[in-house]
């Protein structure tokens, strides 16, 4: 194979395509299939909102796997969120764990929610937003120097969204009402970002952990094994 | 669309196949191509909206290499499909995924493209997968001459005479394609940035256009160079030669996992075709017109099964069954129709007598005349998946059981633990990161196994939430063992989607990944399915249908 692409310093993904690699990583670092797929949404949606998701994920990856790259699962206490362990919490597991409870009475978002430092706060952003979404609850969440609010229709403020960039972590609030506060809500048109080549392929390094090295009988059974000449 | 022939006042519900009888393997393994085929659905649309068709640019040498730009001009759009032709030397024609070298490559798009485009993609198209395009484009091929037929074809033109009949018939195209690329793949447009285009909604059109045009270009090719070789002796092509040419092409088991990674949209497809033999059951009597229509429909598909041929076993087998069926079938047209609900009756009289062969040839024969009553639900097989990609964590573990056991049930009565029930794998292969099936007791890397053995993994569910308390939430269940989350996932899809599974074990030492592959390509339009072995295929595209320059010309 050759490295055409590979050269470049930056590099534009499709959705598709950071979807797709941002999963497999996550899959070769240790998450679940299920939370892998996570990620692809996650990363993806940052794309299509001119978010670089994929190099906060390889950064957050390249940090943890050392020791887990699974480590700080929440504990979902009322109120507040913490994690299990001494790892600050993985925005992942978190994120799908307030998303799957925005359709509870009494769950995270009717309630003021405390959440502890949370690893790479940019991954936690597209769960907070579908949580929006599948809630119709506007969320307010504050943090030391900051404030975002994201309506039920999705609109956040992408000035302070752009902030979480290059976050390693973050402590918040969360607190939510039924109408939509007042705030700058932008949402505007926006690129696909590009990426450093770098962050591709440490990702893609990553996402080879998922695959098995080729033997002569599978290449044979994959496919036709002779030259097709017919 | 045609709603005004829908059969609103009948409650059609009676007449669906339910998904325990649709969504088994042996019954997707011969499903034929219908009216509803992509493939199909492309060529009606540029039908009826009037498109035009040019070829702006062909700069081709003696020996047939170069570029050409082929141009389909619809009411608001234009697409393009750029076509490099290369000198492959006979060593380096493979048609492997793992392949680095064809004797053309395309790229289609967006748009009539500049100069600049065209450079743009000269470097990169002709290197595929080690290349990369951009938003500009929406699809990404490559294709290898059928060096036998090929070179039949450009002998006899460039002498003037026409190739033989039994040569053409004996391949049925001049370039099969080995793979074609679409959905943001290399670079490419996403397809969320086209799915509000009328004409690109339904799934994989841009793709079919791409290869729709592929087939004028292995034609022009051909009759290019037998130009260049017998000068003013040459001829061109005969119309109803061209005709029987398709494009072919060359699949592997990497198309398998799609249907079952995106079980929504299997469920579209699914759903709209049983949807249109339910309408077609369930009309009250059958109109000479639409009669006339299933005549003409089983004259094709015998004159089909006539020049359909394989050297597999399996597929010789069915052969069998199906020129037996469509014997038969013609039989049963002589008294057709009779008795209330003609068509239901014909429907029962083919589930009673014919092979599943026949039976799904026979689905596609009887939707063939009804396109008014039917056609608007090909603007239903599309999907957005990111809208059925949440989890409701609100559901009690009582209900979400209940759920998994309603659904499921096909799934959950096996154990997996049998060796026969878990034979094979699912994974992907660090070369060219390519679907692979390995045996689980002789091979390596089980331990990586991609999530595609649905039914265990609903087993595996089913016994983890046994133990979990019923009044809590999923949610609770799912922060507690991630992974059970892609299952979950599914579960909680299949409740709006019922055709979403299939429902056999895709990890048995019997399962055939070629039916999942029919399947596919059936929904594609493809004919002459022609396995070479259990994992991988030849099929044929477009093979009967019109060219270009037969709809409209500039």
């Amino acid at each position: 194979m050759t490295d055409t692409h590979h050269g470049h310093d930056r590099v534009t993904l499709s959705r598709n395509e950071t979807e797709s690699l941002c999963m497999k990583a996550a899959r070769g670092a240790g998450f679940s299939w299920g939370l892998a797929e996570e990620v692809g949404f996650a990363t993806g949606w940052l794309a299509a909102q001119g978010m670089d998701g994929a190099s906060a994920l390889l950064a957050m990856l390249t940090r943890k796997m050392p020791r887990s790259a699974i480590a700080g699962t929440p504990k979902a206490v009322p109120g507040h969120w913490q994690s299990l362990d001494d790892s600050p919490l993985c925005p992942i597991q978190l994120g799908v764990a307030l998303s799957d409870r925005a359709a509870i009475e009494g769950g995270p978002f009717n309630q003021v929610t405390l959440l502890d430092p949370v690893d790479a706060p940019l991954l936690l952003l597209p769960f907070l937003v579908r949580a929006a979404q599948l809630s119709q609850r506007t969320l307010t969440l504050d943090w030391q120097g900051g404030r975002q609010v994201i309506t039920p229709d999705g609109l956040f403020n992408r000035q302070a969204a752009c902030g979480w960039i290059g976050q390693n972590v973050l402590a918040m609030k969360i607190t939510t009402a039924s109408t939509v506060s007042a705030g700058a809500l932008l949402a505007e048109p926006t690129r696909l970002p590009s990426i450093l080549a770098s962050t591709m392929n440490g990702l893609g390094a990553i996402a080879l952990k998922t695959t098995v090295p080729a033997t002569n009988a599978s290449r044979s059974g994959a496919g036709s094994a002779t030259t097709d000449n017919d | 669309m045609n709603g005004l022939a829908q059969p609103e006042a009948v409650d059609i519900s009676a007449f669906r196949r339910p998904p325990a009888q649709v969504m088994r393997l042996a019954r997707m393994g011969s499903a034929h191509p219908t009216r509803l085929s992509f493939l199909r659905v492309v060529l009606r649309r540029m039908v009826a909206e009037g498109w035009r068709f040019d070829r702006p640019v062909w700069q081709m040498d003696a020996k047939g290499v170069g570029r050409a730009v082929y141009r389909a001009i619809g009411p608001e759009r234009t697409y393009s499909l750029v076509a490099f032709a290369h000198d492959l030397p006979d060593h380096l024609r493979s048609d492997r995924v793992i392949a680095t070298a064809w004797d053309a490559t395309f790229a289609l798009f967006d748009g009539t493209p500049d100069a600049d485009d065209l450079d743009r993609l000269a470097a990169n198209v002709p290197l595929q997968e080690a290349g990369r395009v951009s938003v500009k484009e929406l699809a990404l091929s490559r294709a290898n001459r059928s060096v036998r037929l090929f070179g039949h074809v450009v002998e006899r033109l460039s002498i003037g005479q026409q190739p033989d009949l039994a040569e053409i018939e004996a391949v049925g195209y001049l370039m099969r394609t080995t793979a074609v690329y679409g959905s943001g793949k290399f670079g490419a447009a996403d397809r969320a940035m086209i799915a509000d285009r009328p004409e690109l909604a339904g799934p994989f059109r841009a793709e079919m256009l791409s290869v729709w045009l592929t087939r004028a270009f292995t034609v022009d090719l051909a009759e290019h160079i037998a130009r260049a070789k017998g000068g003013d002796a040459a001829m061109r092509l005969d119309k109803n030669l061209r005709k029987r040419l398709g494009v072919g092409n060359s699949t592997g088991l990497g198309m398998a996992p799609f249907l079952v990674r995106h079980p929504v949209l299997l469920n579209n497809w699914m759903q709209a075709r049983e949807e249109a033999l339910a309408r077609v059951r369930a009309q009250e009597c059958a109109a000479p017109a639409s009669v006339a229509g299933l005549r003409a429909a089983l004259a094709a598909a015998q004159d089909n099964a006539r020049t359909w041929a394989s050297a597999h076993p399996v597929q010789q087998a069915k052969l069998v069954d199906l020129r037996r069926d469509l014997t038969l079938i013609e039989a049963a047209l002589k008294r057709f129709p009779t008795g209330e609900r003609p068509w239901n009756t014909l429907w029962l009289w083919g589930e009673a007598n014919l092979t599943l062969e026949g039976q799904e040839a026979l689905l596609a024969m009887m939707l063939e005349p009804h396109g008014a009553l039917i056609d608007d639900l090909a603007e239903t097989m599309s999907t957005d998946e990111a809208a059925a990609f949440a989890i409701n964590g609100s559901i009690r573990v009582a209900d979400f059981r209940a759920d998994l056991q309603a659904r499921y049930g096909w799934a959950l009565g096996r154990d997996y633990t049998a060796p026969a029930d878990l034979a094979r794998f699912w994974y992907v292969s660090e070369e060219k990161l390519e679907p692979r099936l390995g045996e689980r007791f002789v091979d390596e890397g089980a331990a990586l196994e991609q999530p595609l053995g649905i039914g265990r993994l609903a087993a595996e569910l089913a016994s983890d939430l046994a133990d979990w308390p019923g009044e809590d939430t999923l949610a609770a269940f799912l922060l507690a063992h991630p992974e059970h989350r892609l299952m979950a996932r599914r579960v909680q899809q299949s409740a709006r989607h019922p055709y979403a599974e299939i429902q056999d074990n895709l990890l048995a030492a019997d399962m055939l990944p070629i039916d999942i592959l029919r399947c596919k390509l059936a929904f594609f339009g493809a004919s002459h399915f022609d396995p070479r072995s259990d994992k991988w295929v030849r099929i044929s595209l477009y093979k009967g249908e019109a060219f270009p320059d037969d709809l409209a010309t500039p």
